[in-house]
């Protein structure tokens, strides 16, 4: 009975927990921008992320390690240096976008520009972490979070011809600007692939003393969950293909995006949007500023946990605070959240052989998983997602700003 | 040379090698006047929506000032492509 429970939060996890700032901007502008061309992307990415969160939760519920836990111990400081890097400024940036998307909803509501948020929405994000437990956190998120399931009801009621959607699962050439395919291509997958999804879950895993009992748990959750969470994000894409790509409208503001669930739902798909918005980022929030405590305090042997008294970990709860300070200044500054964001998950999905080779590389190693080292197909799935993914980038990237985009 | 070292190798020099790549003006002026048209559409449905008593009137006012200043911008960016 437990261990339905757990599938069953771990489901809502997956689903209230898939969609923020970086698929919901991603999949809106790749919609409206290409039609269905995109679907592709989406399934791509969500395939490597479910995955890696499997790979996370394995490692942790047989070895007892965190994922920066066992890079330290494997590779030493010096290279654990490049991946805590990497991870650290991307999981940066995307935090920013999150506290940009909380903020921008409430512009929605309000009028008030959303820089002038972004003060009242660290704090608040700050507080949660401060003042309760990992469970709240993560459960307390991703329940709220299962109201962004009503852009599969915006597509459904969009009549979206879901046979079409199904043709697009294989990739197929743009017709038409191929810088901009490739670089919303990318963005797609580094939405997908945040690093951030499987260090917090590895973090989670040890949080919640998982042992090799949650083996299947663990699979059925990544699975599942990220499954569901990946048919959010095409619902999205979907209703923005439906709304706007038919109406040659491009996103070029998120002031746009709400309109796509006007559409089909009237006054309240406005008002769900905005609730989408907010509760998906400010989730996300919690858990981006999190996982970078979790991270820096793991990598250097710190003591952390989000279920002990922030006195008790003072510079696992210095982190956070740092981090969600600095990212709230960014947006404090006016920079455009929709571009930060596409920004971010573009630059998530360069550094994806970073942040993904080591964890191989430790999932193939016997003396940290016995015998439940990953099986051939999980490498290279994710190998090449990941190495596909990054050379794209690294094309697409520039080819995107020398077209003034 | 080791594998982190190429990596940071082609990162670097990868924006230079595609310097070369920059769009021609024609359809630079050609994506001005798509992101023109999409703004009139997003302007005609926002209105639409809003006829029908679907959107608050504090979000219609964020629109029609998105679609100005987006309208503004483009301008101007055509303007420059043409001088």
């Amino acid at each position: 009975m437990n261990k339905l429970l757990e599938i069953a939060l771990g489901l809502v996890t997956g689903i209230g927990g898939f969609l923020e700032a970086g698929s919901l901007a991603t999949s809106a502008q790749a919609g409206a921008a290409f039609g269905f061309q995109l679907v592709w992307a989406i399934a791509l990415g969500t395939i490597c992320i479910a995955f890696l969160v499997e790979m996370a939760g394995r490692l942790a519920a047989v070895s007892k390690h965190t994922l920066p836990d066992a890079m330290r111990e494997r590779f030493g400081i010096r290279f654990f240096t490049v991946p805590l890097v990497a991870v650290v400024l991307v999981s940066f940036l995307v935090l920013a976008s999150e506290i940009g998307g909380v903020s921008l909803a409430l512009q929605l509501i309000t009028g008030i520009r959303f820089q002038w948020w972004a003060p009242a929405v660290a704090l608040a994000i700050w507080l949660l972490l401060w003042a309760h437990n990992f469970n709240l956190v993560e459960k307390g998120a991703s329940l709220l979070g299962l109201v962004t399931l009503v852009f599969v009801v915006g597509a459904l009621k969009l009549h979206t011809p879901l046979s079409e959607v199904g043709a697009h699962l294989l990739p197929s050439m743009p017709q038409q600007d191929s810088a901009k395919y490739w670089f919303m291509a990318v963005s797609i997958i580094g939405a997908s692939v945040s690093p951030y999804l499987f260090y917090f879950y590895s973090a989670g895993a040890i949080e919640d003393e998982w042992d090799e009992g949650y083996l299947g748990v663990n699979r059925f959750v990544a699975g599942l969950g990220m499954g569901f969470g990946g048919t959010v994000a095409v619902a999205v894409l979907a209703g923005a293909a439906m709304v706007f790509h038919s109406r040659g409208i491009q996103i070029d503001r998120y002031e746009q995006i709400p309109l796509l669930l006007s559409q089909p739902l009237g006054h309240w798909g406005f008002i769900l949007f905005v609730a989408s918005l907010g509760i998906a980022c400010f989730g996300a929030a919690l858990e981006i500023a999190l996982q970078i405590a979790y991270l820096i305090a793991q990598g250097f042997g710190w003591k952390w946990g989000e279920n002990i008294r922030p006195g008790q970990a003072a510079r696992f709860s210095l982190v956070y605070m740092i981090a969600i300070l600095l990212a709230g200044l960014l947006i404090l500054t006016g920079l455009d959240p929709l571009k930060l964001t596409i920004f971010s998950m573009a630059l998530t999905a360069l550094s994806l052989p970073v942040t993904v080779v080591p964890l191989l590389i430790i999932m193939n190693d016997p003396e940290y998983l016995g015998e439940n080292v990953n099986h051939w197909i999980a490498n290279a799935a994710v190998l090449f997602i990941s190495v596909i993914a990054c050379v794209v980038a690294l094309v697409a990237i520039p080819l995107q700003f020398l077209g003034g985009s | 040379m080791g594998y982190w070292r190429c990596y940071l190798l082609i990162l670097a020099i990868s924006p230079a090698l595609l310097a070369g790549c920059q769009s021609s003006p024609e359809s630079q002026l050609q994506k001005v006047q798509q992101e023109l048209a999409s703004w009139d559409a997003t302007a005609r449905l926002t209105r639409e929506l809003s006829q029908r008593g679907a959107l608050p009137p504090v979000y219609v006012r964020q629109v029609s000032e998105a679609v100005e200043q987006g309208r503004n911008q483009a301008h101007q960016r055509a303007a420059k492509i043409s001088k």
